[in-house]
């Protein structure tokens, strides 16, 4: 007989002497009802034997297992169920908030652009930093996977710049932001101005620690922006409606994208704007209390 | 591709759960992803799998829970389950949007969330 055979056999029989372990039990039971002790006390012993016959026939069958494909069952006494309820996404959120208590603490505030790449957030920035550069001390973080574009681009208007180099990562998180802070000098700023990775999903996920949160969408992305990504626009404060210089050529109306974001979001501020002709940049201003 | 962080972070909890229960094999991680989280649970899957090559969470089987999310309206107060969303869903707006009065004006209450909730793990 093949050792497959074998098995095969033996797991039939463990199967029964399983099943007859059960049936002693039962009859102890019957036997114990009528009165019987002794009786259902040497029942109760036979089925414990059985029990362990049964046992002992699996364990030999286990042995016979065939090749080392088979995946030999661990048994329940080994296997261990833990318990973790850890959130991931809230070990972010907490450090988030260390960094916005830490940047309280300096008395910096933050403000945080998210958008497609190209929608215009890194000109947005450098507009508003020739704006404000004589009234605050500004730094500026950039998030990019690879180049240093951007953060060349904001730190020839002579603001202190840090480089955030996610490599593969779509989004900036508030670990990676918070190793920015540690570059920056807190006490030599009170406005930090923080750009996104160039996408409106992945940032929804991963709140940084800043005050106040900035979408910014062109009218060369067309008139669905809004509507397709609700969630980071809940988030938002301001919603920045850029390019309006181009609606229409683009045939995108700023004003039905300014009611998506209304409707998604009630509190939002709305802010139209154009980098090239500097209209709206001045509201932008005042909607951010700057 | 923040699947590829979010699986990190997910291997990074396994791991030390099972070291600090004395395990010597995951089998299992039971995980809760909220509906609204963004997370593709394809290449969370696929990402775990590279990732857990070469430790003891290797061959580990990913199973998932689906949070629903839940919202707030503030248009006509309804508090409770949001629409169910298509999966992988391209209509995100209906996974916010208030199922009483079909306002988008609502808040979201949970469903956003990624939960590492347990492990199943042989005893060395």
């Amino acid at each position: 007989m093949s050792a497959g055979r074998l098995r095969k056999a033996l797991e039939h029989y463990y199967e029964h002497t399983a099943e007859h372990a059960e049936k002693l039990r039962e009859y102890a039971e019957m036997a114990r009802g009528e009165g019987a002790a002794g009786a259902s006390q040497k029942l109760e012993l036979a089925a414990e034997l059985m029990d362990r016959a049964a046992e002992a026939i699996r364990s030999a069958c286990m042995s016979l297992s065939e090749g080392p494909s088979r995946v030999i069952e661990a048994e329940s006494h080994e296997i261990l169920d833990i318990e973790v309820e850890e959130s991931l996404l809230e070990v972010n959120r907490r450090i988030a908030e260390e960094n916005r208590r830490l940047l309280d603490e300096r008395g910096v505030y933050v403000v945080e652009f998210m958008g497609s790449i190209g929608s215009g957030k890194t000109s947005l920035i450098e507009a508003l930093v020739e704006k404000l550069k004589e009234r605050y001390r500004i730094g500026y973080v950039a998030g990019d996977l690879t180049t240093t574009i951007d953060a060349d681009r904001v730190g020839r208007h002579g603001v202190p710049v840090v480089q955030l180099n996610t490599g593969r990562e779509c989004h900036l998180d508030a670990n990676l932001f918070r190793k920015a802070l540690y570059q920056l000098d807190l006490n030599g700023i009170d406005l930090l101005l923080v750009e996104n990775v160039g996408n409106l999903i992945c940032p929804a996920d991963f709140p940084l620690g800043s005050h106040r949160k900035v979408v910014v969408v062109s009218v060369t992305e067309g008139e669905h922006m809004v509507r397709k990504h609700p969630i980071i626009f809940k988030e938002a404060d301001v919603a920045v409606i850029n390019k309006v210089d181009l609606a229409e050529e683009m045939g995108v109306s700023p004003s039905s994208l300014e009611r998506d974001a209304k409707e998604l979001n009630p509190r939002i501020k709305v802010v139209k704007t154009s980098v090239k002709t500097g209209d709206g940049i001045d509201e932008l201003v005042e909607a951010l209390g700057l | 591709m923040h699947e590829f962080s979010v699986a990190q972070a997910i291997l990074d909890v396994v791991l030390r759960a099972a070291h600090e229960h004395g395990a010597k094999r995951v089998l299992e991680v039971t995980l809760e992803v909220g509906e609204l989280s963004f997370l593709s649970l394809e290449q969370l899957e696929f990402s775990f799998k590279v990732l857990s090559e070469g430790t003891i969470a290797e061959g580990a089987e990913l199973k998932f829970e689906v949070r629903r999310a839940s919202i707030r309206c503030l248009r006509c107060g309804y508090e409770g389950e949001a629409s169910a969303p298509e999966p992988e869903s391209h209509l995100l707006p209906l996974a916010v949007q208030c199922p009483a009065c079909s306002s988008l004006e609502t808040v979201i209450l949970d469903g956003r969330g990624c939960v590492v909730r347990s492990i199943r793990a042989e005893r060395s």
